[in-house]
């Protein structure tokens, strides 16, 4: 009771509160702009977070995570264009609703009130479920953490796109950044060159800042090249979803957000997949299987409520067991050390007050993204027509003032600059930032706990088969690294024995 | 896809022998037989080189497949990438030279101008506010220095 008690002290502190409201309002407007993403959004806005006191700033990125994933549906449903790729299940039903029956508010409506369902739902589900896994996690040793760390690098399978082997190459690239610095088990210092700015290893926030941030807004200076600007004027009506439109998409919302919290819980998944089942499954299940397609209130509830709820799902292996399920999560999961804290089971026992306050964090969060939804959404909708070419500058100027700000080190910017070059290129050749992030993030958990089992097992490999938890990570993590090359050919044998 | 893909595997060839390499003075087993700090990052380095040459082989196998993606880094869209990416080149040299607002102030107008603004009012506008927004937000909101003229430092 004490450790609750002392999370709602620390969840309404005036500054943390206030973090938090202006966390979900940036990440509404980010996520309702088509071309920002909700990882550039958590990626520029995390320098501020450092002005904030012990939990303070992780509850404002988690306002922004849960605004960016809700405000990526305005312009899903205004415009046709998903603000955010977890969006793009919303135009189906969302869009026809809007315009071809000029019911935009009615659409808006029902998308915030199944976003806020699904938001408020998987958070309930992260306060029962994450301290149970922490339980059984924290009788782990050495080779379980290792196997784990390999667990959630396995993850980059998921995220990396068109080429899984440019992922596993860049996941490669960011656990070898994760080695310059000292080594913390021998004391040596590895690749600095002999630069003092290395010796703490390179900085994360930089890279962060430079591979979703300006490596993004690059690509946003081509893709808007030969793009023709319409301003658009959406008269809303009543905003306030009607009793009989609750009634009618209640089951649907309630399937869709225990999908969302199931597929979140799943390291690599994320939000578009989540939108994407929980609209399939509510087609099949629905009696109007005729009017998908036509503005459908069960297909527009149905993606909203799963995507949303993704977010307390995926953040229960990254408390628990300190696995990232997307690069939403690495970030978070960066921001969280960052802060002093390793997520883990441990963080449980060692700083349960802020574990709650970030569950509680998540439940307000959703409930405060739920109430601007239905108060300010005129507001956001007039967001959609600022023009990129004064965005894009602006968002340039806050990706240097964000590198510089961490470390009060201009050094920082020109790796800020480097990794957005970098990361502006390996996105045209299908590598994936996420991919380098994760490797950078989880590398050091990787290489601290593998030497630090065979040092267990006196050289012995074989530490890592005879614990059966370990094991059994290590060998979905094998599954998870070989499925896309083994996972067509399989495909290609049984459809050849079924012409046969 | 498939020229890029051999560029992007020789590349990171010898990313992976140059991290290799750059491993051999650290131990790799310490005198207790205990992996040492040499060890973790040849073993990535290696890894590298494996999924290098992997990349090189699956692009032969599946020729056909790469060729039908088209990796285009030369059109005028490409042109506006490259000139942006020289302005914020720019503007981190004027950061350090000049310090932050004054470097703002060259920055923002070219970035504008670059992204197609014409209306000169637009530009000083957007680029006054941005900066009264910086300041109050992180020099006295935050307490951040943002960076002075190297003759004021």
């Amino acid at each position: 009771m004490d450790v609750i008690m002392q999370a709602l002290s620390n969840v309404f502190t005036p500054l943390n509160f206030g973090g938090m409201v202006f966390g979900i309002f940036m990440g509404i407007i980010i996520g309702a702009l088509p071309g920002l993403s909700v990882n550039m959004g958590i990626a520029l806005l995390f320098p501020l977070t450092f002005s904030f006191q012990g939990v303070g700033g992780i509850l404002m990125l988690l306002g922004i995570y849960c605004g960016a994933i809700y405000g990526g549906s305005i312009s899903a449903i205004l415009l046709n264009t998903p603000g955010t790729p977890a969006s793009a299940a919303t135009t189906l039903e969302g869009y026809p609703m809007a315009v071809k029956h000029g019911q935009p508010g009615r659409a808006l409506g029902l998308s915030t009130y199944a976003s806020m369902f699904g938001g408020i739902f998987s958070a309930i589900c992260l306060m029962f479920l994450a301290p149970k896994l922490a339980n059984i996690a924290v009788q782990f040793s050495k080779p379980e953490y290792f196997a784990l760390a390999v667990f959630g690098i396995s993850i980059i399978t998921s995220v990396s796109g068109k080429s899984v082997t440019k992922g596993l190459m860049g996941g490669l690239i960011g656990l070898f950044i994760a080695t310059i610095g000292i080594d913390s088990m021998s004391g040596k210092i590895r690749f600095t060159g002999g630069s003092s700015y290395l010796l703490g290893g390179l900085s994360f926030i930089p890279i962060l800042i430079g591979l979703f941030a300006f490596s993004q807004v690059l690509l946003t200076v081509e893709e808007s090249f030969h793009e023709q600007k319409k301003i658009e004027k959406v008269k809303i009506d009543r905003v306030l979803p009607s009793l009989a439109d609750l009634k009618a998409t209640f089951i649907s919302t309630f399937r869709s957000s225990i999908i969302g919290t199931f597929i979140g819980c799943v390291p690599g998944t994320g939000g578009d997949i989540a939108s994407f089942i929980s609209y399939d499954q509510s087609k099949k299940w629905s009696k109007h299987k005729d009017n998908f397609g036509n503005g459908e209130p069960e297909g527009l509830v149905a993606p909203e409520a799963g995507k949303n709820a993704v977010s307390g799902g995926a953040l229960i292996p990254m408390l628990t067991l300190g696995i990232p399920g997307d690069g939403a999560t690495a970030i978070m999961l960066g921001a969280l050390m960052v802060q002093g804290m390793q997520p883990g089971p441990l963080l449980f026992v060692e700083q349960a007050p802020q574990v709650y306050s970030i569950f509680l964090g998540l439940l307000l969060a959703n409930i405060v993204m739920g109430l601007f939804g239905f108060s300010l959404i005129r507001v956001f909708t007039k967001v959609m027509n600022i023009p990129k070419n004064i965005l894009v500058p602006i968002i340039f100027t806050l990706t240097f003032v964000g590198a510089y700000a961490y470390n009060n080190s201009v050094i920082d910017v020109f790796v800020m600059v480097a990794f957005g070059f970098i990361g502006y290129f390996i996105n045209k050749l299908e590598f994936s930032n996420s991919a380098i992030v994760i490797g950078i993030i989880l590398g050091s958990l990787a290489e601290t706990n593998f030497r630090g089992a065979l040092m267990m097992s006196e050289g012995s490999f074989s530490i890592f088969v005879t614990h059966p938890v370990c094991l059994v990570f290590l060998l979905i993590s094998a599954g998870s690294l070989l499925s896309p090359i083994f996972g067509p050919m399989v495909k290609k044998i049984f459809e050849r024995r079924k012409v046969a | 896809m498939k020229k890029w893909n051999y560029v992007v595997s020789a590349v990171m060839t010898i990313l992976g022998i140059a991290m290799i390499v750059m491993s051999l003075p650290f131990k790799f087993f310490l005198s207790s037989g205990d992996p040492g700090p040499g060890f973790w990052p040849t073993l990535l380095g290696s890894a590298l080189v494996v999924c290098s040459i992997l990349l090189a082989v699956m692009s032969t196998i599946s020729a056909a497949k790469e060729e039908e993606k088209e990796v285009i880094f030369s059109s005028p869209a490409h042109t506006r990438v490259y000139k942006m990416m020289a302005v914020a080149v720019l503007f981190c040299v004027a950061m350090y030279v000049f310090g932050f607002y004054i470097a703002m102030m060259i920055f923002m107008p070219l970035a504008m101008k670059l992204m197609g603004t014409e209306s000169d009012k637009t530009i000083t506008i957007t680029t006054f506010c941005t900066l009264v927004a910086i300041f109050v937000a992180f020099q006295i909101g935050l307490k951040t220095s943002l960076p002075a003229p190297i003759f004021w430092r």
